[in-house]
């Protein structure tokens, strides 16, 4: 019944048309991506290979920084749908992670999580949730089961062109259960140019997010 | 008469100059001119897979992309063929839908 309700808590910002963290989890065929995060709950480091246009794999490693906990994985992620409009596109994202995860010097369990995004842009204006359910067979408390939600909205101050560098600003929302400041809002800039891209933010409490992608 | 011509000439460059280098990169030379109308271009990042994978074939030798008016702007090589349903196939499989393509010879 704790896990049902997780999920539903988890699948809420989804149904109320949210996105995911990660820019483009799914790059082309052939492309490699490295993503990593950090922000005050958790720093992650992702490393994917996309086969074909529908799905990608690679490693993760996350470091539940608050918690003491640290997760360690293979990670498959799939292009559900995409929705290719005249001036707007949006995309809904599966993605899942099997691997180990323990606490600091104590034993590794099988653990994971399952997670869903979906995102729709045009070149001003970009909408973004997601939603993750994460377990840890065997493990108690915050490394149990937990879920987390994340939202953002997004603007573009200009619509660059094609090689220029772009700016988005963003207001994300963000509640991880079993926290007690379970909803963190934040104001985060996003920069890129050609195929790097950096993210640099911060909460409410005044904690830094620094994130990036490089696709090569 | 020729020392002014030519001064009024250097001047007339020296003006000019960074007007040609701020002008908008579309214009491609090639063999062969390719506009491909593209739904769903709406990102520089994500379109650098349209990029990334035009780069790999042997019979583009250079793209733009016009994120404004949605469209992929291909030279070709002198005497390459790339058909439209190859064209269509790459476009598709970098994550985009095609609505169109035109071709111009140079």
């Amino acid at each position: 019944m704790r896990l049902l309700f997780a999920a539903a808590v988890a699948a809420a910002p989804l149904l109320l048309g949210g996105t995911g963290a990660d820019a483009r989890p799914v790059s082309f065929p052939g492309g490699i991506t490295v993503m990593q995060e950090l922000d005050p709950m958790m720093g992650s480091l992702l490393v994917h290979y996309t086969p074909n246009r529908h799905y990608s794999i690679g490693g993760r490693v996350q470091r539940m920084r608050k918690d003491e906990w640290t997760m360690a994985g293979a990670q498959a992620t799939w292009l559900v749908k995409r929705w290719n409009m005249p001036e707007a596109q949006a995309n809904l994202y599966v993605a899942g992670v099997a691997g180990g995860a323990w606490r600091d010097g104590e034993t590794v369990h099988p653990g994971g999580f399952v997670e869903a995004q979906a995102d729709w842009e045009n070149r001003r204006v970009m909408v973004m949730g997601m939603a993750r359910l994460t377990h840890v067979e065997g493990g108690a408390g915050n490394i149990g089961t937990s879920d987390m939600q994340m939202a953002r909205f997004g603007w573009a101050p200009y619509a660059g062109d094609f090689g220029d560098v772009h700016l988005w600003l963003f207001a994300q929302v963000r509640r991880t259960s079993g926290e007690p400041d379970e909803v963190v809002p934040a104001a985060v800039a996003r920069i890129f140019y050609r195929t790097m891209l950096f993210e640099a933010g911060v909460t409410d409490r005044g904690g830094l997010i620094l994130n990036s992608v490089f696709r090569f | 008469m020729k020392i002014l011509f030519a001064a009024v000439a250097l001047a007339t460059s020296a003006i000019a100059a960074p007007a040609l280098l701020a002008a908008p990169a579309t214009a491609i030379t090639g063999a062969q001119m390719v506009t491909v109308k593209v739904n769903g271009l709406v990102c520089d990042f994500c379109a650098r897979s349209i990029e990334a994978m035009m780069k790999r074939r042997s019979d583009v030798s250079s793209i733009h992309i016009d994120l404004a008016k949605g469209e992929v702007h291909l030279a070709l090589k002198a005497g390459a063929q790339l058909d439209d349903a190859t064209l269509t196939k790459v476009i598709t499989d970098s994550g985009y839908a095609v609505t169109g393509i035109t071709r111009e010879p140079r």
